[in-house]
């Protein structure tokens, strides 16, 4: 439940800032100048914040379509992410948002006509090609589509421009305003698991492993194509078959003939988001582990890291085809066999 | 939990509530305190409120994570006279700058803006709260704790039906007690949420043990303490500290020994674990 919704001075008489308002009528509305006077300031502490975070109501101004980085793709040339919102309503305690940012706060950013016109931007400067956009790296993108109203207007976006293919990432079961409507080719609703043992201990607030492949489930059924994310992988003695439990639950259910991409990422975090989640957190299970300071990167040890990622393709090749296996992990790829290592994210 | 307010008036029931007694009459600013509360009477004015806010801070040895309200008194534009709201904006009407309180406690109180003026204020201009504290208390108080633990209260105390002139001491005293079970509840949840900011601080008591043993670097220390973090969090049983330790001669040893067996200790999510005496897995290493 939201209690407090700051929202800048600009954008308060904006449609979408009216109608989310109104949605929580007994909140607190404050209006401040600029979000970031609130979200980035110093002494702030993102854990206590989590227990009752505010919303933000904002304008972007620039930098809505952003490179992603090397190695993130799932088969095209071009990538780009972009974030009409900031942070998440789950709490995982692996996510990089809570060593990234001081605030737990959501902002969201009502000018979503500015993201749009960014998309058709990218589309000229990559002329008849597929031009893939990321939505959900900083945020999940459908967990708060309820008060966000985002894919009401960028799924007809979408339909006109069939060569603009668009990630939604998501652990949310909020699938409601997809299964209304017709599918698009162009869209995939990607999917982030891990196991239900890790998921139950370090995944707070997140719908369980059984609902998510359940939404899946009912997505395929509607057309959709899906995506399945399994980033970050997370070490543990009984990391091969807690996995291997994992898959079978999700390809039980889940046709894979619906699955579009299937990414694996081993667990890396900047060293310094790192750092502040061991602050936050310093008697958390997770950041007990152990980990290496790869180059500024905290991850697993790189023969621990080859073999969680060689494990795991194994096994997903018994369900797809390894042609839509992507790979988010350049510094492991040496270690994999058959990857070229040329940079971008290849199938395995 | 460190209180400031403005005026003996205000802080009567706070004193009564949490049953403080007089810390010291000769000292800079009144200060009354039981083992867990300290209450500072500032004085009028922004300026006033900073400076108690600061003494208080030093006089309590710089604590860090405590919680801090400013609880006072307020005109309002449009409130009813009584209610106990809880600020959401601080606003210096002279310098012009806002402070935003984090509104993670949720008592179930009103939020508002709360705007800090020189002189007491008689035209309610806006549909907010007229203080003369919270904006020198605010920036004092979140140089002292971080932002979540530090909130301001206000009591309304006249509007444009009620004028400030009706206020005297005894009436004032009246509207904060009116409200100090809910100022208590407000004052309860924040302490929670320090308790949860403490936490995140806590030095493993294995700690101060092995630093009188050994001479560690201030690099090492922060390593020690890490180690020690995830020792406590991951291993069950504490022979297996003892063992890992027995043979050090010096810190880097030691520190080595810790890391090497924590790396190789096998992990199992959900993990569970009955806890281990640091205490006794030091002693055999003293002993070695």
């Amino acid at each position: 439940m939201i209690n407090t919704i700051y929202i800048e001075d600009e954008v308060s008489n904006h449609p979408r800032v009216v109608e989310m308002t109104q949605r929580f009528p007994s909140a607190a509305r404050v209006p401040c100048e600029r979000y970031t006077a609130v979200f980035n300031l110093k002494g702030q502490n993102f854990r206590l914040q989590k227990h009752n975070p505010s919303l933000m109501l904002a304008r972007k101004f620039d930098n809505f379509m952003l490179a992603t980085p090397q190695g993130y793709g799932i088969g095209g040339l071009h990538n780009y992410y972009f974030s009409h919102m900031l942070n998440c309503i789950y709490d995982c305690r692996y996510c990089f948002l809570q060593g990234m940012y001081r605030s737990a706060h959501y902002v969201v950013f009502v000018n979503y006509e500015d993201f749009f016109g960014a998309m058709d931007e990218k589309l000229v400067l990559h002329p008849q090609e597929n031009v893939w956009f990321f939505s959900g790296y900083d945020c999940d993108s459908l967990a708060l589509e309820p008060v966000t109203g985002f894919t009401a207007l960028l799924f007809p976006f979408l339909e006109s421009r069939p060569r603009a293919m668009m990630e939604l990432r998501t652990k949310s079961t909020h699938i409601q305003p997809l299964l209304g409507r017709d599918s698009l080719p162009n869209v995939i609703v990607a999917f982030s698991f891990t196991p239900a043992e890790i998921s139950s201990q370090f995944e707070h607030k997140v719908p369980s492993v059984a609902k998510r492949v359940d939404a899946m489930a009912k997505l395929a059924a509607g057309g959709w194509q899906l995506g399945l994310r399994f980033d970050p992988l997370i070490y543990e003695e009984d990391f091969e078959s807690h996995y291997q439990k994992l898959f079978r639950q999700i390809f039980e259910r889940v046709d894979s003939c619906a699955v579009h991409s299937v990414t694996i990422g081993p667990f890396r975090m900047p060293r310094g988001f790192f750092r502040n989640m061991v602050r936050l957190y310093p008697e958390e299970a997770l950041l007990a582990g152990t980990f290496r300071n790869r180059d500024g990167v905290v991850s697993y040890n790189a023969d621990r890291e080859a073999a969680m990622l060689n494990f795991c393709i194994r096994q997903l090749k018994e369900y797809v085809a390894p042609e839509i296996i992507y790979s988010c992990a350049p510094h492991s790829r040496p270690n994999l066999a058959g990857d070229s290592s040329d940079g971008l994210s290849v199938a395995i | 939990m460190h209180l400031v307010v403005a005026m003996q008036a205000e802080a009567l029931p706070l004193i009564a509530h949490y049953g403080l007694e007089e810390e010291d009459r000769r000292s800079m600013f009144p200060v009354y305190r039981s083992e867990t509360v300290r209450l500072v009477i500032s004085g009028v004015g922004k300026s006033m409120a900073a400076a108690a806010t600061g003494y208080l801070h030093a006089l309590a040895g710089s604590p860090q994570h405590m919680p801090w309200i400013n609880a006072g008194i307020a005109g309002h534009g449009d409130l009813t006279i009584g209610k106990l709201v809880q600020a959401c904006r601080i606003s210096d009407r002279a310098s012009g700058r806002n402070w935003y309180p984090p509104q993670v406690v949720n008592a179930g109180l009103e939020r508002t803006p709360v705007m800090t003026v020189d002189h007491p204020e008689r035209a309610y201009t806006e549909a907010l709260a007229y203080d003369m504290e919270a904006a020198g208390f605010y920036p004092a108080a979140c140089r002292c704790s971080t932002a979540e633990l530090v909130q301001s209260l206000k009591v309304i105390s006249d509007n444009p039906e009620v004028s400030v002139e009706t206020l005297n001491p005894n009436r004032v005293e009246q509207l904060l007690g009116d409200r100090i079970r809910e100022i208590a509840g407000f004052t309860r949840e924040l302490q929670a949420l320090a308790k949860i900011a403490a936490a995140m601080e806590v030095t493993p008591n294995a700690f101060e043990q092995l630093h009188k043993r050994w001479h560690f670097t201030v690099t090492q220390q922060h390593r020690l303490r890490r180690l020690l973090q995830r020792w406590s969090t991951l291993i069950t049983d504490e022979r297996e500290l003892e063992a890992s330790l027995i043979q050090c001669r010096d810190a880097t040893g030691m520190l080595n020994a810790l890391e090497r067996h924590l790396d190789a200790y096998p992990v199992r999510f959900p993990l569970s674990k009955s806890g281990f005496s640091q205490k006794s897995s030091l002693d055999a290493c003293k002993n070695a």
